[in-house]
């Protein structure tokens, strides 16, 4: 295009003729995305690095610390190994079903609480104390009254999700966009309609985050139970390698739980960008030249 | 005489303000619009215009006097309403056609049926090619056009529109006042319209009331006997419409003082 063409057409059109997608800082993020990724490389290496001569110096002693190789080497040896499997299944399934139950829990007390306000300024104190009471430290209880299986780690997990989740639950139900209420009451929206087309799609969104976060809790709340006592899970296999000062093993079983946490939030994460697509802004989607 | 399509008589509405003092608010407001009117209420802040449609569409109910539509007392929202407010209050997790299958769900009509009948809607406000966007996706004129294809899904035989293109710039506006008066002209349906744009009334309606300053009393009554069909760019410099609304205007500015 040569510049006394330009200058016939509207400046709209000019603005539109000149449109070459993507924009230099568009490109200049995506340029700049190797470098972030080598970046991250290097980070990784040398926080290994660190960690090795850690060890190596004698920096932490020895006895109660692995090295990345020893770390390394039990994963080789152990990756196999049909007991690790089964104490990751245990405490999977523990975490599973105490962010199951303590996110839908949380979540209808929190909308029950916003639906009935006397209800909730009867029970709030309850639930205030609970809340601030440290769970964690219930642990040791939870396991003399549900028992060492598997029980005492839902309950504990559960409980720590449920509040997680019912705090904002109940702070996003009493925010629902009033106009929507309007729009819904005048087209003729029943009860029903309203708690599933207007208050529940609400909420949803505002405590995707919450519940997101629980499922991290729920691993981490199983694990911690299983300190105490446990019949199988991975909480148990490593307080006993540290027993006996078989650190590798500890190290190892530190990296499964890390790694499965970060899958978990992964997983839920690519579900919430799914489910929350409509959110995104028009500055994110392609510029539109109608 | 066509059919009466809303009468109020002698309605009063007080409301208790946070500390539950009375608010007069509609202070004995008698009104009656023939079905098929285009009704335009303008009036200064908070003078109750947007108390009268909520009586109007049942959300609330009138302290004093009785409020009927189309021969009945209205006692709660009805399915053959639709309000439309100045925010397009499309469910943001929705897109365009989801949205317009809203009133239709709530019905219960059948899921081919509604994506057809949205489709059609959407085609109709000229937003054929946006059926999928969500509303984050759409300009504020878009949205407000998938509001109009929304309420038109209920074929209302009332339409409440408070301010609804009082968000709009005033280009949009236009492009969107044309469009509604063209989808609404041949339905035959009510219309009361608030807004606080004189213009607006007088472009759109077919009689235009003028409210007095809280507690809002009706003022001035007057017809608008521009012939329809309408297209707001074309009257703007018609001399009868300035006339029209020079002589509403005498009577509005001395409410806003
Ligand atoms: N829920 C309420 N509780 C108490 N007072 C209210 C309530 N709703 C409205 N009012 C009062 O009633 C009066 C009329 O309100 P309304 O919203 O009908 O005014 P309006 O004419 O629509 O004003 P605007 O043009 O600004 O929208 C106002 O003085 C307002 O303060
Ligand atoms: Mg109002």
């Amino acid at each position: 295009m040569n510049s006394s063409e330009n200058r016939e057409k509207t400046p709209g059109q000019k603005i539109i003729d000149d449109y070459r997608p993507p924009s230099s800082r568009q490109k200049a993020i995506k340029s700049l995305r190797i470098p972030i990724q080598i970046g991250k490389v290097i980070v990784i290496v040398l926080a290994i690095l660190v960690w090795h001569f850690i060890y190596k110096w004698n920096v932490i002693n020895k006895a109660f610390i692995a090295s990345p190789k020893q770390t390394l080497d039990w994963f080789g040896a152990n990756w196999d190994n049909g007991e690790v499997w089964r104490d990751l299944k245990v405490t999977l399934r523990e975490a599973l079903l105490g962010w199951i139950i303590g996110s839908t829990g949380g979540l209808l007390t929190g909308l029950l609480m916003a639906r009935f306000k006397l209800l909730w300024d009867v029970t709030s104190p309850v639930f205030t104390f609970l809340n601030a009471a440290p769970r964690t430290a219930f642990a040791p209880i939870l396991i003399l009254i549900f028992g060492l299986a598997e029980t005492s780690k839902v309950v504990l997990a559960a409980s720590i999700v449920f509040f997680i989740v019912m705090v904002p639950t109940r702070a996003a139900a009493g925010m629902v966009d009033p106009d929507l209420e309007t729009v819904m009451t005048t087209m003729g929206g029943r009860e029903r309609d309203r708690f599933f087309k207007v208050i529940l799609p609400s909420v949803l969104t505002s405590v995707f985050g919450a519940i997101r976060l629980g499922s991290v809790w729920a691993l981490l709340g199983a694990t911690f139970a299983e300190l105490f006592g446990a019949k199988y899970g991975l909480g148990l296999r490593y307080i006993a390698a540290t027993n006996v000062l078989n650190m590798p093993e500890a190290f190892g079983v530190i990296f499964i739980i890390a790694l499965l946490a970060i899958t978990i939030n992964g997983v839920i994460g690519l579900l919430e960008r799914r489910l929350m697509r409509w959110q995104a802004t028009s500055t994110k989607g392609s510029v539109m030249v109608v | 005489m066509a059919e009466v399509a809303v009468a109020l008589s002698d309605v009063t509405l007080i409301f208790s303000d946070a500390n539950g003092d009375p608010v007069l608010a509609v202070d004995d407001v008698s009104l009656e619009v023939p079905q098929g009117q285009f009704l335009a209420i303008v009036g200064p802040s908070g003078c109750g215009k947007t108390t009268i449609l909520n009586m109007l569409s049942g959300l609330i109910n009138s302290t004093l006097g009785t409020v009927v539509k189309n021969g009945e007392v209205v006692t709660g929202p009805s399915m053959d309403v639709g309000y439309m407010l100045a925010r397009s209050a499309l469910f943001p997790w929705r897109s365009a056609r989801r949205n317009v299958e809203m009133p239709m769900e709530i019905r219960g009509v059948g899921k081919a049926e509604r994506r057809r009948r949205a489709d059609e809607l959407l085609d109709m406000v000229k937003l054929g090619d946006f059926k999928t966007k969500f509303p984050s996706q759409l300009s504020q004129g878009m949205r407000q056009r998938v509001a109009i294809a929304r309420t038109l899904a209920i074929e209302p035989k009332l339409w409440l529109l408070d301010e609804p293109f009082s968000a709009l710039d005033a280009q949009t506006r236009i492009t969107v006042q044309n469009e509604f008066l063209r989808l609404w002209e041949n339905t035959g349906s009510t219309v009361i319209l608030v807004t606080h744009d004189l213009s607006e009334a007088v472009l759109l309606a077919d009689r235009v009331i003028v409210m007095t300053a809280r507690p809002g009393k009706i003022k001035l009554d007057q017809v608008i006997d521009i012939p329809r069909p309408r297209r707001v760019d074309d009257l703007l410099d018609n001399e009868h419409f300035m006339q029209l609304e020079a002589r509403i205007w005498k009577e509005l500015r001395d409410e806003l003082v």
